[in-house]
């Protein structure tokens, strides 16, 4: 069961909802994004990280490998030496989908 | 128009029963009737800086405070508010009456005004920077409000924050300060200065009585001021004071929380907000004590006027 569930996450397409435009508004020295969703006059209080899926989204639909692969090019740290965090992505997508950002 | 303690009592009591008086209170004009003797008697004492006319023109807000029923005149006494004609609350009971006219008045606005972006704030000034003090009932923000104003502050208003657009300007609409409660001893205390109105007991909110604003506040009403700081205020008994700098994030969402047509305003609500706290440095404040809120406001705004 838990197997079917991981494979099913993997194929499955994520994509930004349909109607509506993201407008951001974004601070030098902050991690929190605000993000107002024309399609339905709601505004979120999102990380940097839910900013950075919803932009991705919004260029094209993507599986959350894919998502991952795209994500890990653009925060890439060469210092970094702790793995992606792909539970977060995988936390994110189902947050913004709870709250009708994107769909799947 | 004239200020109001410049015509007689008897000349404004004749006119008010009639045909109604214009009320200026910032940008606004206010058409009002009443034959009720302590309305009338609160109006005289807490608008008494403001202009009004006792000739016919143009009103934003045709407004009536008036007794429903011949009935109840007499069975459980009543009173109604009419906005242009229409109830659009239930009546209260009578000795509310001066009450229902000054929420009826900040419902008009809040529900009429959409040229602004509107905040569920008090506003206060000095320096010629604004500070905003976003709050629900009961976090004190009136109080603070009076005593502020009672301190060299001038008063912009203690419910509605009005944001012009384009320059994101706040506009001032000094009024009379809604005191609930403990904080009506509390200003008495305060401020031999205070000039406090008839004390209504038993409403929604308690016990009521409203402050008259500050003469300068009134005088100087058509006066703008840039928004410098965003505070939200909540008042701990017995709590040692701390301003904490809230994130931009935090404040945008807290202030959307506060705001009364951020929504109805869309995009553009978005776009003024986020000017607006592009331009503040934003806070949590927790407080207890009068003397120490009004320290600390005097220490960070300022001192250079703009």
């Amino acid at each position: 069961m838990r197997k079917t569930q991981a494979y099913h996450f993997n194929t499955e397409v994520w994509s930004v909802a349909r109607v509506g435009v993201f407008h951001w508004k974004k601070w030098p020295d902050s991690d929190a994004v605000i993000l107002y969703f024309s399609g339905n006059g709601d505004t979120h209080l999102l990380t940097y990280l839910g900013y950075l899926i919803l932009e991705e989204l919004r260029k094209s639909p993507k599986t959350q490998p894919e998502l991952i692969q795209v994500l890990t090019a653009l925060i890439k740290n060469p210092d970094e030496v702790l793995p992606f965090p792909t539970e977060m992505v995988k936390a994110h997508l189902f947050h913004l989908k709870k709250i009708g950002l994107v769909v799947s | 128009m004239t200020r109001l303690n410049q015509i007689s009592y008897d000349n404004f009591e004749d006119a008010i029963r009639s045909s109604g008086i214009r009320l200026r209170t910032g940008p606004f004009t206010t058409n009002l009737s009443t034959k009720l003797r302590d309305v009338i008697h609160n109006l005289y004492l807490l608008y008494a800086d403001h202009t009004v006319s006792i000739e016919p023109g143009f009103s934003d807000f045709h407004l009536k405070i008036h007794q429903p029923s011949f009935f109840r005149r007499w069975y459980h006494p009543q009173v109604n508010f009419s906005f242009d004609g229409l109830t659009p609350f239930n009546p209260l009971p009578r000795p509310q009456a001066y009450a229902i006219f000054e929420w009826g008045l900040n419902w008009c606005i809040s529900n009429y005004s959409h040229q602004y972006l509107m905040l569920h704030s008090a506003v206060l000034e000095k320096n010629g920077h604004a500070v905003i003090f976003p709050g629900a009932p009961g976090a004190g923000k009136s109080t603070l409000c009076a005593a502020l104003s009672l301190s060299e502050w001038r008063l912009f208003s203690d419910e509605v924050a009005l944001i012009e657009p384009v320059s994101n300007n706040l506009v001032s609409n000094p009024r009379p300060i809604s005191l609930k409660n403990k904080s009506i001893e509390i200003i008495k205390a305060f401020s031999g200065e205070a000039i406090i109105g008839k004390t209504i007991y038993d409403t929604s909110k308690g016990t009521i009585a409203h402050m008259q604003p500050p003469v300068e506040s009134v005088h100087r009403s058509n006066e703008k001021a840039k928004p410098k700081i965003i505070a939200f205020p909540k008042f701990i008994p017995g709590a040692k004071k701390s301003l904490i700098p809230l994130t931009k994030g935090e404040a945008f969402i807290k202030l959307c929380e506060n705001a009364f047509n951020y929504s109805t305003l869309g995009l553009k609500g978005f776009d003024m907000m986020s000017e607006l706290i592009d331009q503040c440095d934003c806070y949590q404040f927790e407080y207890s004590d009068l003397n120490d809120a009004i320290d600390t406001f005097n220490s960070i705004v300022p001192q250079k006027p703009l």
